[in-house]
């Protein structure tokens, strides 16, 4: 199988996010459209239901660099959020933590990242996680 | 096979011979019908499939445009020269196109192909298989000392067991012939052995050559040779007698134990029927024999025991059934109810009986049943026979208490017939009665409105009974029964 | 999975044989991954300019178009932000026919001859039809700022 270079890979993948994913419950887009390297990503996550995430909105940034994708992108969540894998201080996401970032695979993406974030938020684990002041940042 | 597309041509083919889609010299050349185009047939399909147009012109295209291109145009590919395709590997070979594929089956040197031996798995240039077949260990080569035919492999084993080799004796390390060494063991003068007497208890044991020149001269037993032939042969028939007598116990073992399996299922089968010693003597106080009371031929007791209650004399004529379940309570219980239960259900049969022909106790004749004489219960045949004689009896009880209930619904007929005469009659005189009655109360009735219609309206006609009677006027109605259809309503007629 | 013949082939020619103006090799590391550069054709704004492009052949080429994409920052009614270039060869008038050479010659006509009516840059087509002139000064401000050696 030819192996599709890191921009056209972003290429598809900004593409796809302008069209609009699933449900619209993820979101995502070049943080700067005149960034021709594609690094720089911006992403929305709405809250899962029956949660304490309910209805609230978090903003990440999104980071690949030169080996995405055969290394997974770095990950910081924006908006304060209580959850066991983002770091309380910067919100920066420990891939270690985080399942779909620990074991990123060829089919993997940005995308991927985002609901499977999402899904984390929905796991039994953190659905009832106390959560910081709604709106408030890192 | 190699595709066609990735062979190499040793002249570079004319270009109006190359597919403009894989840049080769055509496969299976392929010409559109609308624009005379030509591709290799896969790479136009494919692109069809993709979108259906002429990749050339972009004319609209579909699979049925699709024809075989010219002849000549086929012959013209099919003649350029490749190389073969495993050149890398060392064939030199170049050839017609469409010859490569005979090559590469059947000649070219360098196809890797499976070596002919069987059990051999191993894949070679065909080139080495004449070497590879020397070498193969799954070639079959022969002994060269029995001459048989022995896979390569298994040679070594071969010659480990083959006969006509030369095996070391362990003893005298003399170097004898494999098929003669068992032989050779046999007579070994250095083979270790025992004295002859070791049977007898000497414990000398050493080389052969040994035994004759030194030990049997000195030894202890040599002397008694005589007396323990004789105590040998003795000994050797009494252990054969033995032997047999064992055997025969053995047999009759198991002769007792068939014995005592068909004596539990003959005891299953009797059930209440089968008595053992001990109870029978409990109850008579006479034992009709005597029962070893520790014996392990306690199964031996069965049969007998059951042969005896079986020609057991019939008990004294008994008057009646009860009788005789009372006097086999012991066996019979488990199948009919106990005797005092018994007793009660047939006091108790009677008394409804009498109960229910109570009220026809004026029909003479119905007054008592007769009871039907019941065979007494035969216990000197099978237990079959028994079954069969219960059977009749309850077939005789059965019929009976059929022709009993017949007459017990004629006779309640009878009197139903009869009561209901009876009860027609007094329902007449009631009648009778109620009418004289209530002509009596309509005459006081008269003079009572008579009065009251000097106060009220004297128009008024016959005035009729007012039905509901009001409250004031309870003694109007008469308790009366529920009237017959026909009869009319009180005061309506008359 | 090998490489197609066809593609070593093309591969081939284009180290061997360039067209004017155009350079392509592919990666080491992918073969289907060629380096591009075009020279900004003569008489157009984006003369004496190089411009950079990266050009990947998908797995189903030749029976789909190869992707590319300028890297180079270029002012041109039909090429994005990102890169992009609005060409139909690219897309719908693909033919398994063309090849990667005439794809860059194409791409190579386009810089001579936006084409305003079908843009890709919305911003960047406006400017070109309200006032061309003003506009080539821009692509040539451009080509000078970014794509000169």
């Amino acid at each position: 199988m030819a192996k599709i270079p890191r921009n056209f890979r972003l290429l598809e993948e900004l593409e796809k996010g302008e069209k609009g994913i699933g449900d619209g419950s993820c979101s995502y887009g070049l943080e700067d459209g005149d960034d021709i390297m594609m690094s720089n990503w911006n992403g929305t996550i709405i809250g899962p239901g029956h949660t304490v995430h309910e209805n609230r909105i978090y903003s990440l940034k999104i980071h690949c660099d030169q080996s995405y994708p055969d290394k997974p992108p770095t990950v910081q969540f924006l908006s304060r959020v209580n959850l066991p894998f983002v770091n309380q201080t910067d919100g920066k996401v420990d891939p270690n933590k985080l399942n779909v970032l620990a074991q990123w695979g060829k089919d993997s993406s940005i995308e991927t990242v985002l609901v499977g974030i999402r899904r984390e938020m929905g796991s039994f684990n953190n659905r009832k996680l106390p959560q910081p002041p709604e709106g408030t940042t890192f | 096979m190699m595709a066609m597309t990735s062979l190499n041509y040793v002249e570079p083919p004319n270009s109006n011979l190359i597919c403009c889609i894989c840049h080769a010299p055509f496969t299976n050349p392929t010409t559109t019908r609308s624009c005379m185009h030509t591709f290799c047939r896969d790479c136009v399909v494919e692109a069809v499939r993709h979108s259906p147009h002429c990749p050339i012109d972009r004319s609209p295209l579909a699979m049925e445009d699709l024809a075989p291109a010219n002849p000549i145009v086929k012959h013209l590919v099919d003649e350029l020269i490749v190389e073969c395709p495993l050149r890398t590997a060392g064939c030199p070979r170049t050839c017609q196109r469409q010859l490569l594929e005979g090559h590469m089956k059947d000649a070219c040197q360098y196809v890797t192909v499976p070596c002919s031996e069987d059990g051999c798995c191993q894949m070679l240039l065909r080139k080495d298989r004449g070497k590879h077949a020397d070498v193969c260990i799954h070639r079959t080569t022969e002994c060269d000392g029995c001459g048989a035919s022995v896979k390569y492999s298994d040679l070594t084993v071969h010659y480990s067991e083959c006969s006509s080799k030369t095996a070391t004796c362990s003893f005298c390390a003399a170097e004898i012939l494999r098929s003669k060494l068992q032989d050779h063991v046999a007579t070994c003068p250095e083979v270790v052995v025992p004295c002859p007497h070791a049977g007898n208890g000497c414990s000398w044991a050493g080389p052969r050559h040994e035994l004759s020149e030194f030990h049997i001269p000195s030894c202890a037993y040599e002397s008694l040779k005589g007396f323990f032939a004789i105590y040998g042969s003795r000994v050797s028939s009494h252990s054969a007698e033995n032997t047999a007598l064992k055997q025969r116990v053995q047999a009759l073992e198991g002769i007792v134990h068939f014995m005592q399996r068909e004596m539990q299922s003959f005891k299953t089968i009797l059930g209440p029927w089968y008595h053992s010693e001990v109870q029978r003597t409990s109850r008579t106080g006479v034992p009709h024999v005597h029962v070893p009371e520790d014996s392990s031929l306690q199964g031996f007791v069965g049969p007998s025991l059951a042969r005896t209650a079986a020609q057991r004399p019939p008990a004294p004529t008994p008057p009646d059934l009860f009788d005789i379940i009372d006097a086999d309570q012991d066996t019979a219980t488990p199948f009919f109810l106990p005797p005092e239960a018994l007793f009660d259900s047939r006091i108790h049969t009677h008394s409804r009986t009498a109960g229910g022909l109570l009220d026809i106790q004026s029909h003479p004749g119905q007054r008592s049943l007769p009871l039907t004489p019941v065979a007494p219960l035969n216990l000197n045949t099978t237990l079959e026979g028994s079954l069969v004689g219960l059977r009749d009896s309850i077939t005789g009880v059965a019929a009976s208490v059929d022709s009993l209930t017949r007459r017990n619904d004629i006779a309640l007929t009878n009197e139903n017939m009869r009561i209901n005469e009876e009860l027609g009659s007094l329902k007449y005189a009631v009648h009778g009665i109620r009418l004289q009655l209530h002509r009596l109360m309509m005459d006081r009735n008269a003079q009572v409105t008579g009065r009251l219609g000097e106060t009220g309206s004297a128009t008024t006609g016959p005035v009729p009974i007012p039905v509901p009677a009001p409250p004031a006027q309870p003694v109007l109605h008469p308790p009366i029964m529920t009237p017959p259809p026909f009869i009319p309503a009180p005061g309506t007629k008359l | 999975m090998a490489l197609p013949k066809r593609i070593i082939k093309e591969t081939e020619r284009l180290v061997a044989d360039p067209a004017p103006g155009i350079t392509a090799a592919p990666h080491e590391d992918n073969l289907r991954y060629f380096d591009v550069t075009i020279q900004g054709p003569d008489g157009s704004p984006f003369q004496n300019g190089v411009f950079h492009l990266e050009l990947f052949l998908p797995e189903e080429y030749p029976m789909s178009p190869p992707k590319v994409r300028f890297l180079t920052k270029i002012y041109h009614p039909n090429i994005d932000k990102l890169g992009r270039i609005c060409l139909d060869i690219l897309k719908d008038k693909w033919s398994p026919a063309l090849q990667i050479r005439t794809v860059l010659l194409s791409i190579q006509a386009l810089l001579s001859a936006p084409n305003p009516d079908d843009p890709l840059a919305t911003d960047v087509a406006k400017h070109y039809k309200e006032n061309e002139k003003d506009a080539q000064r821009v692509s040539r401000e451009w080509t000078e700022k970014y794509a000169s050696q």
